[in-house]
């Protein structure tokens, strides 16, 4: 009976674990990246570094939205900058999918193509990473505070929709909610973010 | 193999990339803009639609789109002869959609088709004879296994008739059929308990539909539950009880739950609790929403309100008996030696803020178990009212000097040692808030307001310095000893003091079994007093140890099963005994709707201040005056018992107790809030506000 008591209680907890609940500890990973490295989180954590995680699918037209108004190469240049801050962009679609990248190579190439400003663009061809976070859509985003726990779960901001925009109207606009810059901001001070999670936006994730 | 392998990569590179033109989306949809009326009349409603026709495996969005995608985006402008009109428009209703589930991914969507409805109201100002002109923005997004967001605009131009001339359209049969596919409303909210991270529901049907059964459940576009499927807990021809992860992402608003869909086999309906009210886009309106977005309220501020707060709660009618105790304490002392006076008032200090700080974790951690409850919750607990009632009688009887409780004495010290002095003023510092609650001071509820929205450190912050507050002046005492000596000495006249004490308990007693009445009906009356009745024989026979120790189990735990074994007393219609005509609140009536203004009175039998502002200034001639010569209707929501409704409004305007007053008028369209405590004139100062138009006073 204990057994079984406390097998219930491993699956319901190992259960709980399976998304990325804000306040909680994220998932560890280790993917490969662009570069042929592999990275991993728990190597971030250790750094004490603020972590971003950014679902990417080349394909999905709110992905496109943000880069090629040149707004994401902006938000990760201007976030990783200062050193404490490490951006992972990471490819989910499964193979044969919409937005897969098949190899070290290609993701090389996608990288430098989008002119990306991340720390790295990652590898996850069997979706595993994804669905240890429970990622929803592209571009789903995470921040991780130094000590290795969600801080924020959810949309990139508030504008949910595909209309492209100029990047200065953006930064401009202060009616859209950036809550991916708020909430690297809050914890770069050692607070909680004043939004911790908003429904992310955008195209469904290639599983 | 390798060969084939390339070309599918190589087809859904293409693929990719084509998607990138954003016009592909044609291949895969289309939209039109649809009026049920051939022609538009001043002042008159039309229902405009927004029809989308989908490809096979392709899909457009439900307003609550799933784990992706996206709702359907309007702007609807319009011109005549030239001119911009002013349209008002409903939101957009959205049929029921279907669910769809793509590995982890739920999505609520159509297939083949849908039309979108509004209803528009035409201004007065068109003419008739001249033509209206309406434009239609829309984004759509269109997805099989990948998304592509359609952009596309629409003009329809319509001739403005007299209202007899109007005609149904060539597409009024397609308005028809896809009404009949638009969710119904629930007529009450779905019964709600949340169990960590799942909510169970109780959903009452509508009784057309008893012989429908379940079908599926899809949230809301903001509520806090997940999108996978339900778990049907059980079904009848009266209710369905399901069960629905929360979900770790979004706004959580309370207020939104989601549809139900019913089948009978053949035809399918959809019950709704909630309105997202997700209407047309206006570029002004995004604006106007822009400015509005509230100031942050400052912590500081808010702090100082609730220590400011609980120092006026010491003057509210609820808290007076018990400082009647602590007041003696403090005379008694006066001449004391001040190491004492010291420790007594700290010691109750102690016990006033701990008793907060207790309440404010039940609270927190009561609402984070999905209960709707508030400041003053406690009343709402028909046991608690019992035993405060016997409690109270006790004290008065102690008073009278019929017997001596050891722990809450105000003639301690003598025999009794040190520590037990410490005791008794610990304790009349938590009986102290206990009975507090009933009443909400100035300035309380907006801490109160702010406090349940934020972190748990933030919150106790709020409830510690309201206990500061209400401890403070005694809290001087102890910081100050020497200065009790401007009490007056001990002596003789504090016999007679104390006796005189006494009566505010009683008719507090008399209160509390009033409100119990309200709560559990006449019989629990009858067990209140006669458990009165039982204390004074439990009392009586005291010298007998082992007797008078059973008596008193028995009488308790009796008492707390007799009252569990009473009926809820049935809720009564909020009748009221002045000339005035209130009604029960209702969501959709508090609002301005541009011709009545509209009073909201929160009140609840428990809630003293709430029975004070009714006396002396609701019912006061000048005031019913007042609200009929301005045709103010009124509504007043009773939360004497727990209602998940009216607890919901509250916190949509940040209060988390009653009394609550909120106005709607010209001035104040989007409802101003009345401070807690009235008075005739504030109460007319603030309504002259709210009734002034923008243009000034008419």
């Amino acid at each position: 009976m204990k057994n079984l008591i406390l097998s219930a209680m491993v699956l319901v907890s190992s259960l709980a674990f399976a998304s990325a609940d804000v306040g909680q500890p994220a998932p560890d990973f280790s993917l490969k990246g662009n570069d042929g490295k592999t990275y991993t989180l728990s190597d971030a954590t250790k750094k004490k570094h603020i972590v971003v995680l950014e679902w990417f699918n080349e394909g999905c037209p709110y992905v496109h939205k943000h880069y090629d108004s040149g707004n994401m190469q902006r938000l990760q240049k201007e976030l990783t900058d200062k050193g404490d801050v490490e951006w992972f962009t990471i490819a989910s679609s499964a193979k044969g999918k919409q937005g897969y990248l098949e190899s070290v190579a290609g993701a090389a190439k996608m990288r430098k193509e989008k002119g990306m400003n991340n720390t790295a663009l990652l590898l996850d061809p069997g979706s595993k990473v994804a669905k240890d976070f429970a990622a929803k859509t592209t571009p789903h985003m995470f921040v991780i505070d130094k000590k290795g726990l969600v801080a924020y779960n959810g949309a990139i901001d508030s504008e949910d929709t595909a209309r492209p925009m100029k990047v200065d109207d953006y930064k401009k606009n202060t009616s859209i909610h950036k809550y991916v810059e708020d909430a690297v901001a809050a914890v770069r001070a050692e607070k909680k973010p004043e939004v911790a999670s908003h429904d992310p936006y955008g195209c469904s994730i290639k599983y | 193999m390798r060969i084939f392998l390339t070309l599918i990569l190589l087809c859904c590179a293409f693929s990719a990339h084509s998607e990138n033109q954003f016009s592909s989306w044609r291949k895969y949809s289309s939209g039109e803009l649809w009026v049920e009326e051939d022609s538009v009349s001043p002042g008159q409603k039309i229902t405009v639609g927004f029809h989308v026709k989908l490809e096979k495996d392709w899909h457009s969005y439900w307003i609550n789109p799933g784990d992706s995608g996206a709702p359907v985006k309007l702007t609807l402008t319009a011109k005549s002869n030239a001119r911009d009109i002013d349209l008002l428009s409903g939101a957009i209703q959205f049929p029921i959609p279907e669910r769809m589930e793509t590995g982890p991914i739920t999505s609520f969507v159509y297939n083949k088709e849908v039309l979108y409805l509004a209803d528009v109201i035409m201004p007065d100002s068109l003419r008739v004879g001249e033509r209206l002109d309406l434009h239609l923005d829309a984004e759509w997004l269109v997805c099989a296994e990948v998304c592509i967001p359609a952009f596309d605009s629409f003009d329809v131009s319509l001739p403005v008739k007299d209202a007899g001339d109007v005609k149904p359209s060539e597409y009024a049969e397609q308005f028809l059929v896809w009404r009949g596919r638009l969710p119904r409303l629930m007529k009450e909210p779905p019964k709600e308990k949340r169990d960590g991270k799942v909510a169970n529901y109780t959903f009452k049907k509508i009784s057309d539909f008893a012989r429908f059964k379940f079908k599926d459940f899809f949230p809301l576009r903001g509520s806090y539950l997940a999108n996978g499927k339900p778990e049907l807990i059980a079904q009848n021809p009266q209710l369905v009880q399901l069960r629905q992860p929360i979900r770790a992402t979004g706004e959580r608003r309370t207020d939104l739950v989601g549809l139900l869909v019913l089948t009978d086999g053949r035809s399918t309906v959809g019950l709704q609790w909630g309105d997202p009210s997700y209407g047309f886009l206006n570029k002004a309106a995004e604006k106007n929403a822009d400015v509005k977005t509230s100031a942050p309220v400052s912590l500081v501020w808010i702090l100082l309100s609730a220590f400011l707060g609980g120092l006026i709660l010491n003057l509210m009618p609820c808290v007076f008996p018990v400082l009647s105790i602590k007041l003696l304490s403090l005379v008694k002392h006066s001449g004391a030696e001040f190491n004492k006076v010291r420790v007594e008032n700290f010691a109750y200090t102690l016990g006033v803020v701990l008793s907060f700080l207790l309440i404010g974790v039940i609270l927190s951690v009561l609402r984070g178990a999905g209960s709707f409850v508030g400041w003053g919750f406690q009343l709402q607990s028909g046991y608690f009212v019992l035993l405060l009632s016997w409690l109270f009688f006790m004290l008065a009887l102690q008073l009278f000097g019929y017997f001596e409780f050891t722990w809450l004495n105000p003639n301690m010290g003598g025999g009794l040692t040190k520590q037990q002095g410490w005791l008794g003023s610990f304790f009349t510092g938590v009986l102290a808030v206990v009975v507090a609650s009933p009443c909400t001071a100035p300035f309380m509820g907006a801490a109160l307001g702010f406090a349940i929205a934020q972190s748990l450190s933030v919150l106790l912050l709020v409830f510690v310095l309201m206990g500061l507050g209400l401890a403070f002046p005694y809290l001087v005492f102890g910081f100050f000893p020497s200065w009790s000596r401007v009490l007056p000495r001990p002596g003789a006249w504090m016999q007679t003091f104390k006796e005189v004490m006494a009566f505010p308990l009683l008719l507090t007693c008399v209160w509390l079994v009033w409100l119990l009445a309200q709560l559990k009906g006449d019989m629990a009356v009858v067990l209140a007093l006669a458990g009165m009745i039982a204390w004074v024989f439990v009392l009586w026979l005291r010298s007998h140890k082992i007797i008078s120790t059973v008596l008193t189990l028995v009488v308790l735990f009796g008492g707390i099963k007799i009252l569990h074994d009473l009926p809820e007393a049935t809720q009564k219609v909020a009748v009221s005994s002045s000339e005035l005509n209130w009604e029960p609140f209702q969501e959709s009536l508090a609002t301005w709707n541009g011709s009545t203004p509209v009073f909201v009175d929160f009140t609840a039998d428990w809630c003293l201040s709430c029975k004070v502002n009714e006396r002396l200034v609701f019912e006061r001639p000048e005031i019913i005056q007042f609200i009929k010569d301005h045709h103010i209707q009124l509504l007043k929501g009773d939360w004497t018992k727990q209602d998940p409704a009216i607890t919901q409004f509250l916190s949509k305007h940040q209060r988390v107790g009653v009394p609550f007053y909120i106005a709607f008028g010209p001035g104040a369209p989007d409802g101003k809030i009345l401070p807690e405590v009235l008075t005739v004139e504030s109460f007319k100062s603030h309504w002259n506000q709210v009734l002034q138009t923008k243009e000034g006073a008419k």
